[in-house]
């Protein structure tokens, strides 16, 4: 009877702390570091920044594509953002995986394609692996990815070529920071890379990210329209593309090329 | 944690107790109970007067003071510490405290290295201006208040006896700042885990009551404005003080030994003196209590005290609907309305600490006190009343009373688990209970610091300084410490640079309105002549005129920067988090320092740039 009791009470007491833990606020930020840079989910996708900085290179179903012959098809079109989960469980959840390291970001959409991004992290190196349920498509299909940068970003390869215009006094400050000349382009408006990695070294963080394309992708940029694009032909398993990007984050340009 | 760092956290506590014993036992005939609080209040005030006098012979003779105050603090060592040999020792019995001591520091180390997660640098923004007056003060400035020593302090809001105590072992032990701080709030953690044991075994007389309130108290971490249990600084030190007190009268009750009137009233003089404003509220309570309790018999029979208490809730209503029409902008410059939260905002700031926990715990803690009908339960239920009432004024600063609430509410929650958990009787669900409680806690308070310090995001750290900012202290140090130079940048900057290298600066974080809105002028200039004159305006008045201005232009500074005017001005405005330079902030540094003679860098790393400036030509 006194075990009953005393079982009874504990249930209570166990009620009384779950429903306690309910009256946590919500953590709306939750990020987690990678290099110099937070990376996290918001309503358009998962987002390489810092914080309070205005410069943010996003993961978007909303910016990747599918090539459909020569037109580009974005993934999910506007008006169908994905809803951010914020809440006392989610908080708790984030605020234990954070402590156990094990924290990874991750977002999906569902709009007329279901599109998840998920990402794995170590130290400065970040993968992100996009999965899409393509609306009644089969057989291989050309996907991109795009990041955008922002104006006065430089952003050039490791043979010193340049690919966007740049404020001249700046490009002096980073060849004098970094010792390395780098190469305008022929500025055409449109440039497949034939180097397998890019960077941008960003104009308002202090940090250099570099983008590595594998296997068989192939990185373009357009510097008109500010964007890096990764573009990947896949075959689907199970009616799902994957397609993954390898992104390093550095402290500096020197960091970046090993110098 | 360094050797030196330990050695002086544990100097600052014991060596007040090692030299106040000797004069408690020769000043008291009779016994005190919990006689550690009085012995170290006791050195603390032996310290600091002799400090005060003797500095003003000092003065008088031209003698420098680092000199005086080394010879105070090795006078009292050698003659008081070893009178403790003769003094009679039936107050070391400490084998009821064994126990409780040993859980504080168990609970401290694990909150305190769980809070230390991605955090290696003590997070107590408050650190680095009570260690720059602690270094102004070593280095021979002293004062009764702190804005007499440093223009970091515009306002006094305490007496320098809290600084006195930590620049004693700081003049014969060195270590570094940021370790030295880590030890110092763990010490402090430690002294209020183990004071809300005191407090809640003291009023209830129950052991499980003094663990759970220890783990209330220790385990919760009230993250809007007190911070009481950790961080070090002036307001939580008094709220320790005036809680290890409050235990110390409430067993002087129960022992039926009241404190003379002559001691009630140095009490409350110490806990005045430690914070003005808090201490003022503290000491009114302690005072007030003391006197209530002394005179109990004689005011029961004479007042009608359920009127009286009737009364004061009325008042306290009244004052808590009205008090929300004051008009704000007009004090302080409006920055009083910043500190102002509205009864929303207070909720959610008791969520982030608690959850919901108060909403189930309290009241049963309320009615578990009513039942009792025990009258110092009583008495503590009123003034927990009284206390939340204060909270909930809308007027500036009132939550910062949250310090002196804690134990109070702390003891309240401990008897609402104490009434459900005494009526299990199998042992093993019993412990269970004990320990679903701790693992509840900890959830809460892993989610509020890993959200408290989600606005300190640097690179994998939580921090308010960078290892880069520590580095550039260390150039400073090593190249102008003692060269009369003065540090000028943003707030935030002059913040954690000034005690790091100990180089000073205009008023640190509270740099005064003519600064800011010197820097004001340059915010978007390039010009480096109207840079270089502005730096030549810009000067501490408290100190001589600068030789060198060392114009620290980082990754903060250019943020700082890019805010609004009226922000700027705002002295509860800062850059919080470190910030690294970027590409257009070096070329904005570039082409300062191409357009000028008088500016030359002569240190950089990737969060800042120190530009030396002179009148004469440096190239």
């Amino acid at each position: 009877m006194k075990t009953i009791k005393s079982l009874f009470i504990l249930s209570i007491v166990t009620t009384i702390l779950i429903l306690s833990l309910l009256g946590t606020p919500a953590i709306n930020s939750q990020v987690v570091p990678v290099g110099g840079l937070q990376f996290g989910a918001f309503e358009n996708g998962l987002s390489l920044h810092q914080l309070y900085k205005r410069s943010y290179y996003t993961f978007s179903p909303f910016n990747d594509y599918v090539l459909d012959r020569e037109s580009k098809i974005a993934l999910i079109s506007a008006g169908e953002a994905a809803s951010i989960e914020s809440n006392p469980l989610t908080a708790i959840s984030y605020s234990l995986e954070k402590l156990a390291g094990s924290y990874k970001p991750a977002i999906s959409f569902e709009g007329k394609n279901k599109v998840t991004y998920e990402s794995s992290i170590i130290n400065n190196d970040l993968v992100v692996t996009r999965s899409v349920a393509l609306k009644g498509a089969s057989g291989k299909k050309t996907l991109g990815t795009t990041l955008s940068f922002d104006m006065n970003d430089i952003v050039f390869d490791k043979s010193g070529n340049l690919y966007n215009i740049v404020d001249p006094e700046l490009l002096d400050t980073f060849t004098k920071m970094s010792g390395i000349n780098l190469l305008p382009n022929t500025y055409d408006s449109q440039i497949t890379l034939s180097e397998k990695t890019i960077y941008i070294a960003s104009n308002d963080i202090a940090t250099v990210i570099a983008i590595t394309a594998s296997g068989n992708q192939t990185l373009k940029v357009d510097w008109n329209a500010r964007t890096i694009a990764i573009e990947e032909e896949v075959a689907p398993k199970n009616g799902v593309y994957k397609t993954s990007v390898n992104v390093k984050v550095f402290k500096n340009v020197g960091e970046a090329y090993g110098i | 944690m360094e050797f030196n760092a330990i050695l002086i956290a544990l100097f600052a506590l014991i060596f007040p107790i090692a030299i106040g014993r000797p004069i408690v036992h020769f000043l008291m005939k009779k016994e005190l109970p919990l006689p550690f609080i009085s012995y170290f209040l006791a050195g603390l005030f032996t310290l600091f007067a002799s400090t005060v006098v003797i500095n003003l012979i000092g003065t008088f003779l031209n003698l420098p003071f680092p000199f005086v105050f080394q010879g105070i603090v090795s006078a009292l060592a050698f003659i008081l510490i070893p009178i403790n040999i003769i003094v009679p020792t039936k107050d070391l019995n400490f084998k009821p405290y064994i126990l409780p001591l040993l859980f504080s520091i168990g609970l401290g180390i694990g909150i305190f290295t769980l809070f230390g997660q991605n955090s290696p640098y003590p997070l107590n923004w408050d650190l680095y201006e009570h260690q720059t007056l602690i270094q102004n003060m070593i280095s021979g400035r002293f004062s009764l208040i702190p804005s007499n020593i440093t223009d970091t302090f515009g306002f006094n809001g305490y007496s320098t006896l809290f600084h006195t105590l930590l620049a004693a072992p700081q003049t014969f032990i060195k270590s570094a700042v940021l370790p030295l701080w880590n030890a110092l709030d763990l010490i402090h953690l430690i002294i209020i885990t183990f004071a809300s044991y005191l407090f809640g075994k003291s009023v209830s007389g129950k052991e499980s009551v003094g663990y759970l309130t220890a783990i209330f108290g220790g385990a919760v971490f009230d993250s809007t404005i007190s911070f009481t249990n950790l961080f070090l600084m002036p307001q939580t030190f008094t709220a320790a003080i005036f809680i290890f007190l409050f235990a110390q009268l409430i067993e002087s009750v129960k022992r039926n030994q009241h404190l003379s009137l002559g001691l009630i009233v140095i009490n409350t003089l110490a806990i005045f003196l430690n914070h003005f404003i808090i201490g003022f509220v503290a000491g009114t309570l302690y005072l007030t209590t003391a006197l209530f309790l002394k005179f109990r018999h004689f005011i029961e029979a004479k007042v009608n005290l359920k009127l009286v208490a009737e009364i004061v809730a009325v008042l306290a209503i009244i004052a808590i609907l009205f008090s929300g029409f004051l008009p704000l902008e007009s004090i302080n410059k409006g920055e009083a309305g910043n500190f102002n939260f509205t009864l929303i905002e207070k909720f959610n700031a008791l969520r982030q600490s608690y959850g919901f926990l108060p909403l189930f715990l309290l009241p049963i803690g309320a009615a578990y006190i009513v039942n009792s009908k025990k009258k110092l339960e009583v008495l503590i239920g009123v003034i927990t009343v009284l206390l939340i009432a204060l909270l909930l004024l809308q007027i500036p600063y009132v939550v910062k009373f949250f310090v002196l609430a804690k134990f109070f509410i702390s003891f309240v929650l401990a008897l609402g688990v104490f009434r459900l958990i005494s009526n299990i009787k199998n042992r093993a669900l019993y412990v269970l209970s004990y320990c679903l409680l701790l693992g509840a806690l900890l959830i809460l308070f892993a989610t509020n610091a890993t959200s408290w310090k989600g606005i300190l995001l640097y690179n994998s750290l939580a921090t308010q300084i960078s290892p880069s900012e520590i580095e550039a202290a260390s150039f400073l140090k090593n190249n102008y410490k003692g060269a009369n130079a003065l540090i000028i940048s943003d707030p935030a900057t002059q913040h954690v640079l000034e005690p790091l290298a100990e180089v000073n600066s205009q008023g640190g974080a509270y740099m005064d309105i003519s600064t800011r809105e010197h820097l004001i002028g340059i915010s978007d200039s390039d010009e480096a002549q109207k840079v270089a004159s502005t730096l030549a305006k810009i000067d501490d008045k408290l100190a001589p005129a600068a030789s060198k201005k060392l114009f620290v232009l980082g990754g903060r500074y250019f943020e700082w920067q890019k805010m609004s005017e009226a922000r700027k001005l705002d002295l509860s405005q800062n850059i919080w988090y470190p910030v690294d330079l970027s590409i257009a902030d070096r070329k904005r540094i570039n082409s300062l320092v191409a357009g000028s003679n008088n500016l030359k860098i002569v240190y950089e790393n990737q969060a800042l740039v120190v530009v030396e400036y002179s009148q004469t030509s440096l190239k």
